[in-house]
C-alpha cells in the first residue's frame, strides 16, 4: 500500500480565492465607491478550493496492493491528472487540473466556485467560465465524485450516459474545460491512472459484501432490512440495486425521485463522499434513508431508520481515509513523477517530457510555501531550518528548468545527465526538509497559526458595507 | 577576491563553456566529481564588489521615493482621505519593489516587518488590507510604525556595504519569486497592485544586472550577456499585459526561473558563489 498526498497550488499568494470565500467574497471585488480595486484573480471571487485542508485522502493503488508497483503509464497518467495543462481555458490559467476537484483521485467537498456551485463539493460542467461552449444557460451543479474504485464503476457520469471510461475522460478534458485534444499516451494514461486507485479498505466487509466481525444489534438490523423487499412492491429492494457482491452498484440508471434518471452510486468508501445524491441535496445518511423511505412508501419506523444508517455507516466505513501531509509522501510522489523521465527523455518524447516537468515544477515550488519563508509574521523559530529548505527546493526547480530547456532543444543526452543532477539535489534536499519540518506546513500547530493569520488579514480587508451575508466560515 | 565555484553549479546551461559541457556528458554518474571537475575560470570578483557598492545610490533613490510616499500617506490617512491614501500607498510600493532585489537579502529583519505576509497589524500589507478592501482609513498606528521602519532601513541602507555576492543572491530569489503562483491575486490582492509590483521588481532585477554584472558579463561570455538582455525583455513584453488575468502564468515561472538560471551563470562567470536561494 502506498500512502500518497497531494494539495494543488502555491501556498503564499493563493489565499484570495479560499479567504475571501470565508468573509463573503467582499475583500477582492467591492470597488464600489473607491478608487481602486483589487486582483479578483481568475477565478470568480469567493471561490474555494480547499488548499487549506491538513488533512489529505490517502490513495491506495490496486498494482501496489498486489504487490507489484505502478507501471509507466499510471506515473504518467497521474502527471498529467495534476497538471493544469491537460485541461485549457481559465481552468489552466488559473493552475486548475483534475486533482484539483479530484484530490488523490477522490472528492473535493470542500470546493466552491460562485456560479457554478450550489453549496460545497458541486460544481456545474456545463457554466460560462471554464468552457462557455459548454454553458447550457441552467445552473445544474453535480457533486463531485470520488474516482475510487471506478473501473467497477461504469458507466459513467451522475446519469449514467458513458459506458466508457476514456471517452468520458476525453468528454471532461476537451468538452467540459476545453483542454487541448489529448494524445492516445496520455488519455490512455490517465484512463490507466484513474483505473489502479482503489477503495480505501474496509474491513468490517466480508465476501458478498457481508458485514463481518462483532456487529452492533442496529447493523444486523440495519443489513437485514437493506436486504428486505420495499412492502408496496417486493421486486424492489435497496440491495437489489446497491448490489452488494458487485460494490454495491447494478451499473443502471434508476428514477428515485429525484428529478430523473441518475446511475446507482456505490456505497463503499461513502461515509467520506458527502454530500449525497447527483446534486449534493443531502448531507446525512439519515436524510438519504428518510428520502428513500418517503418516496417508496417504505413505513420505517424511527428505530429503522436509525438501523439502516448504522448499516451505511458501517459499509461506508474505511480503517483510515485521511492521512496527514506530510514530508515523505511529497518526496515520494516527486519521484515517482520524475521517474516518467526515465522512459520519456529515451525515447526523446519531448511532450510527455515538458508535461512531467511542468507538472513536477509546480509540485516543487507548491512544496517550498510549505516552509514559511521569513516575512511571514505568523512563524517564529527555525529561521534558518526554514530558508534551507526552501533555497534546496528552489535550486531543484532551477534545475529541473534545464532539462525542460534540453529536451525542449531536443538535446536528450544533455536532459538526461541534467536528470541525474536533479536527482541528488532532490536527495541532497531531504535532511534539509526534515530539519525544516518542525517549522513547516506540515506541523498542525504552524499550520493553523499561519492560517489563522491569513484569515486575520482577509477579515480586516472586508468593508462592511460591501460585505455580503457570510456562507460559512472554517472558525 | 579568488573564491572556489560552489559544489552545486548548474553544468548544463546553454552557455556553459564546451569543454565543461563536453566533460559533463561524460560523467553523468557522480554529480559531485562533475562539478569539483567543472570548476575551473576563476575570476576575481573585487570590482564586481565596487559595482555593487556604487548601486546603493540607485536603491537609496527608490527608498527615498518610498519613504516619501509611505509619509504622505501617513498624513492623508491622518486627514481622513481615503483615495489620497491609497494613491500614496500605490507610490510607495513602487519604491519597495523596485527595492526588493537587496531588501530580503540584506535586511531581512525590516523585511519582515515592512512588507509582512500574512499580517492583519502591521506593514504595507495590512495597511493595503485596510485602504484597500476595507475602505477603511483607521490604519494610522500601522501608517506611523512604516514610516519609522522605513526610516530605519533608509539609515541602515546608508551604513550598509552592498556585495555583488548579496546582490546575485537577492536578483536571482526575486527572478525566482516573480514565478510564484498570480491566479488568485498575487501579492497584492487588494489594491490590485500585483502586476505592477512585477514590473517594478523586473525593473529592480535589470538595474542591478546593467550597473553591476553586465559590464563583466559581457566581456566575458558574450552569448551568455546577450542571452540574458533577450530573456529581460522576454519578461518585460510578458508582463506588459493590460491585466493579471491576461498573464500568461505558466509563461511567467517559465521565464523567471530561466532568468533565475542565467543569473546563476552570471554569477559563476563573475566569479561568485552560486547564489543561495533561500529567505
Amino acid at each position: 500500500m502506498s500512502l500518497r498526498l497531494r494539495r494543488f497550488g502555491a501556498k503564499r499568494k493563493r489565499f484570495a480565492a479560499a479567504f475571501a470565500a470565508l468573509l463573503g467574497a467582499a475583500a477582492l471585488t467591492g470597488t464600489a465607491g473607491a478608487e481602486f480595486g483589487g486582483n479578483a484573480g481568475l477565478l470568480p471571487a469567493g471561490s474555494e478550493l480547499g488548499d487549506e485542508a491538513f488533512d489529505r485522502p490517502l490513495e491506495i493503488f490496486r498494482s501496489e496492493s498486489s504487490g507489484g508497483r505502478k507501471s509507466y503509464l499510471v506515473k504518467l497518467g497521474d502527471v498529467a491528472f495534476s497538471s493544469p495543462l491537460t485541461l485549457g481555458g481559465a481552468a489552466r490559467q488559473a493552475g486548475i487540473s483534475c486533482n484539483t476537484c479530484h484530490v488523490n483521485a477522490t472528492a473535493n467537498p470542500r470546493l466552491y466556485i460562485p456560479g457554478l456551485s450550489t453549496r460545497p463539493g458541486t460544481f456545474d460542467t456545463t457554466g460560462h467560465l471554464f468552457n462557455p461552449k459548454t454553458d447550457n444557460g441552467v445552473l445544474d451543479p453535480l457533486t463531485i465524485p470520488s474516482l475510487r474504485g471506478a473501473h467497477l464503476l461504469a458507466p459513467y457520469g451522475h446519469d449514467g450516459r458513458t459506458l466508457s471510461l476514456p471517452d468520458f475522460v476525453h468528454n471532461v478534458i476537451v468538452n467540459e474545460f476545453a483542454g487541448p485534444e489529448p494524445s492516445q499516451e496520455v488519455l490512455d494514461a490517465i484512463v490507466a491512472y484513474i483505473e489502479d486507485v482503489d477503495f480505501v479498505p474496509n474491513r468490517r466487509l466480508g465476501p458478498g459484501g457481508k458485514l463481518t466481525g462483532p456487529l452492533a444489534d442496529a447493523e444486523k438490523r440495519g443489513e437485514a432490512l437493506f436486504y428486505k423487499p420495499f412492502a408496496h412492491d417486493p421486486a424492489l429492494s435497496c440491495a437489489g440495486c446497491h448490489v452488494p457482491t458487485g460494490a454495491f452498484v447494478d451499473h443502471r440508471q434508476h428514477d428515485v425521485g429525484s428529478g430523473g434518471l441518475f446511475k446507482t452510486p456505490t456505497l463503499l468508501d461513502a461515509n467520506f463522499n458527502a454530500p449525497y445524491f447527483h446534486d449534493g441535496r443531502y448531507t446525512s445518511y439519515a436524510q438519504v434513508v428518510n428520502h428513500f423511505d418517503r418516496v417508496f412508501y417504505l413505513g420505517l419506523s424511527a428505530r429503522d431508520r436509525d438501523d439502516l444508517v448504522a448499516y451505511l455507516r458501517a459499509i461506508g466505513d474505511a480503517e483510515q481515509a485521511l492521512v496527514p501531509d506530510n514530508i515523505e509522501a511529497r518526496i515520494m510522489e516527486i519521484s515517482d513523477f520524475i521517474s516518467v523521465l526515465d522512459t520519456a527523455l529515451p525515447e526523446h518524447n519531448a511532450t510527455v517530457a515538458a508535461l512531467t516537468l511542468d507538472t513536477v515544477d509546480r509540485e516543487v515550488r507548491e512544496l517550498t510555501e510549505q516552509f514559511p519563508e521569513r516575512k511571514n509574521s505568523a512563524v517564529t523559530g527555525g529561521t534558518q531550518e526554514r530558508a534551507r529548505a526552501r533555497g534546496a527546493l528552489k535550486d531543484l526547480v532551477l534545475s529541473l528548468r534545464e532539462i525542460a530547456g534540453a529536451a525542449q532543444n531536443g538535446r536528450f543526452d544533455e536532459a538526461a545527465a541534467a536528470l541525474v543532477r536533479s536527482r541528488a539535489i532532490l536527495a541532497a534536499a531531504r535532511p534539509l526538509l526534515e530539519a525544516g519540518e518542525p517549522w513547516s506546513l506540515f506541523n498542525r500547530q504552524i499550520h493553523d497559526a499561519h492560517f489563522a493569520a491569513v484569515r486575520r488579514l482577509y477579515r480586516s480587508a472586508v468593508d462592511p458595507a460591501l460585505a455580503p451575508r457570510q456562507r460559512y466560515d472554517a472558525d | 577576491m579568488t573564491q572556489t565555484r560552489g559544489m552545486g553549479w548548474t553544468l548544463f546551461s546553454r552557455h556553459a563553456p564546451a569543454r565543461a559541457r563536453a566533460g559533463v556528458l561524460a560523467a553523468t554518474a557522480c554529480f559531485w566529481a562533475i562539478a569539483a571537475a567543472a570548476a575551473t575560470r576563476v575570476p576575481d570578483a573585487s570590482p564586481l564588489d565596487s559595482a555593487a557598492a556604487g548601486f546603493k545610490s540607485y536603491v537609496l533613490d527608490q527608498i527615498a521615493r518610498c519613504l516619501s510616499a509611505t509619509k504622505n500617506m501617513r498624513e492623508r490617512i491622518a486627514a481622513q482621505d481615503l483615495a489620497g491614501a491609497q494613491r500614496a500607498w500605490l507610490a510607495a510600493r513602487g519604491g519597495w519593489e523596485g527595492s526588493e532585489v537587496i531588501t530580503n537579502e540584506f535586511f531581512a529583519d525590516l523585511d519582515r516587518k515592512i512588507d509582512a505576509w500574512p499580517d492583519a497589524e502591521k506593514g504595507f500589507h495590512a495597511i493595503e488590507a485596510k485602504l484597500f478592501g476595507a475602505h477603511d482609513v483607521k490604519a494610522l498606528p500601522a501608517a506611523e510604525e512604516l514610516v519609522n521602519d522605513l526610516e530605519d532601513f533608509d539609515n541602515q541602507l546608508r551604513a550598509a556595504t552592498l556585495t555583488a555576492q548579496g546582490l546575485l543572491n537577492g536578483s536571482t530569489k526575486l527572478a525566482y519569486e516573480i514565478g510564484e503562483n498570480k491566479a488568485e491575486g498575487g501579492e497584492s490582492p487588494f489594491s490590485g497592485n500585483s502586476l505592477q509590483e512585477i514590473r517594478d521588481n523586473v525593473a529592480s532585477i535589470a538595474a542591478a544586472y546593467a550597473r553591476v554584472f553586465a559590464p563583466a558579463t559581457k566581456k566575458r561570455n558574450a552569448a551568455l550577456a546577450k542571452t540574458f538582455t533577450e530573456d529581460l525583455g522576454r519578461m518585460h513584453a510578458l508582463v506588459s499585459v493590460a491585466s493579471l488575468q491576461e498573464l500568461d502564468q505558466a509563461g511567467l515561472r517559465t521565464l523567471s526561473e530561466t532568468l533565475a538560471n542565467d543569473l546563476v551563470m552570471i554569477g559563476r562567470e563573475s566569479g561568485l558563489e552560486r547564489p543561495g536561494l533561500g529567505n
